[in-house]
């Protein structure tokens, strides 16, 4: 029987694996220790309709350094975050005839090239009346659970950066015509508030091919602009990134916030650059 | 609320809830099974009951046909009797019978009993003569009232001593 509550989470990105141990409170949760070992580029890229792991052997490595950092043994249980990139989550009218399961599955296949029955989908509430969902290639979500095994832990729950982010930003509200940017190294969200909540969310894959900086203050506008006016109160960033886009959009006088901010946070963590962290710490 | 795009099916550590609930469940299961078992045995022991009440509903349904039909042949043969008695009453028979006979036979004896249709009569007679038996019998058949005669033991030589079964209606029954 399971008495502790402390949780071990695990998140990847293209260039790097989190581990956290969080342990639950009774109001919320706080961070117990964090590792993070870099991946090898190319060793994993994330991707909604192409093979993730490509380099298994070494993504296992990083992930056994994780354990090792972090004092953990083999054979615990560890929660899966997946990064941006392997899913477009879509903001859903949660009371409309189309919110049943087999409806919102038929509806989210739409966004992979595969049958509804090749993938599988989860959802977050948006209040008020909307739910934030995405579908996911089940053969991607085996993919990292494989290599998880393989690594030597068991994995449970498994869960998208991009939603986790949301959890922890729609419990901070934003006022009207603020903008919301959750980034993955892969795949960028942009979420518009509006009085009462989320207006519209928009995912897009983030390239490095050109300026990232510049690509990604043109896609802040674009998805801010209502009315063909970009006229928004503020923005939020959260995730890989965030620091740069931060100062960027400073510089063009931009009222700009950071997602979270963790008081005390481990060596080598920056928690505005983690887009999941505040919603694993609610 | 937390979307779970898990793939594989969890086996979680379970919780102390979980295990009351299942230890609860468990309880019901037996005490189901339990329950289920006694009703089974109740049913049992019913349909065995019903069984044999089905197959002793005949026997007792001919007994209670036969009580009442004995019943209502008695109370007929009662009322029978009872009307008998009021259309042919014994002062009227003997009457009849003294009618019939001639001048030289008299009645020895006569027993009557009294049935569902009829009265049927025994009757001993002394005549001075066959011829004068003869005419009694006669006048017996002529007479309408009397019925079914048999004719029993005769004694012919001298006086004739003669028996004589009939049944006597009264006049208008039919």
């Amino acid at each position: 029987m399971r008495l502790s509550r402390e949780r071990l989470v695990v998140a990847f990105d293209a260039s790097d694996v989190w581990g956290v141990r969080v342990s639950r409170g009774l109001r919320q949760a706080h961070l117990v220790g964090a590792a993070r070992v870099s991946l090898p580029a190319g060793a994993l890229t994330p991707s909604s309709r192409h093979r993730n792991v490509l380099r298994a052997a070494e993504v296992r490595e990083a992930l056994r350094a994780v354990w090792s950092q972090l004092g953990l043994p083999e054979g615990r249980r560890a929660d899966l975050i997946l990064p941006a990139g392997v899913a477009r989550p879509l903001l859903l009218d949660a009371s409309a005839p189309d919110s049943t399961p087999e409806r919102l599955r038929f509806r989210l296949a739409a966004t992979l090239p595969c049958a509804p029955g090749e993938v599988v989908i989860g959802r977050i509430r948006a209040p008020p009346g909307r739910t934030l969902a995405a579908a996911v290639r089940r053969s991607v979500v085996a993919e990292y659970e494989a290599v998880v095994e393989a690594a030597g832990l068991k994995p449970r729950h498994v869960e998208l950066a991009p939603l986790v982010a949301f959890t922890g930003l729609l419990a901070r509200p934003l006022p009207a015509r603020a903008l919301d940017v959750v980034l993955g190294e892969n795949a960028v969200s942009f979420a518009r508030w509006e009085r009462g909540g989320l207006a519209a969310v928009r995912t897009r894959l983030r390239t490095r091919t050109h300026d990232d900086m510049a690509w990604l203050a043109t896609e802040v506008e674009r998805a801010a602009r209502v009315d063909g006016q970009a006229t928004f109160a503020a923005v939020r960033l959260a995730g890989a990134g965030a620091l740069a886009l931060a100062g960027h959009s400073r510089g063009q006088g931009r009222e700009t916030l950071l997602a979270w901010d963790l008081p005390g946070s481990p060596d080598g963590m920056e928690p505005s650059e983690l887009a999941w962290l505040g919603g694993v710490l609610r | 609320m937390r979307a779970d795009f898990s793939t594989r099916r969890r086996v979680g550590s379970p919780r102390l809830l979980d295990v009351l609930l299942l230890a609860l469940s468990v309880a019901a299961l037996i005490w189901s099974a339990t329950a289920a078992v006694a009703a089974r045995r109740e049913l049992e022991g019913a349909r065995l009951a019903l069984q044999e009440l089905r197959e002793r509903a005949p026997a007792e349904e001919r007994r209670l046909r036969d009580i009442e039909s004995s019943r209502r042949d008695r109370n007929d043969a009662l009322a029978n009797q009872a009307l008998q008695t009021l259309t042919s009453p014994p002062a009227r028979i003997l009457s009849d019978i003294e009618t019939a006979l001639p001048s030289g036979a008299r009645l020895e004896a006569l027993s009557l009993t009294y049935g569902r249709e009829a009265v049927e009569l025994e009757i001993q007679l002394l005549a001075h003569s066959p011829e004068t038996y003869d005419e009694f019998v006669a006048r017996v058949e002529g007479s309408g009232r009397f019925g079914h005669l048999a004719f029993g033991s005769e004694s012919r030589s001298g006086e004739m001593k003669a028996s004589l079964r009939a049944d006597y209606r009264a006049k208008g029954d039919s």
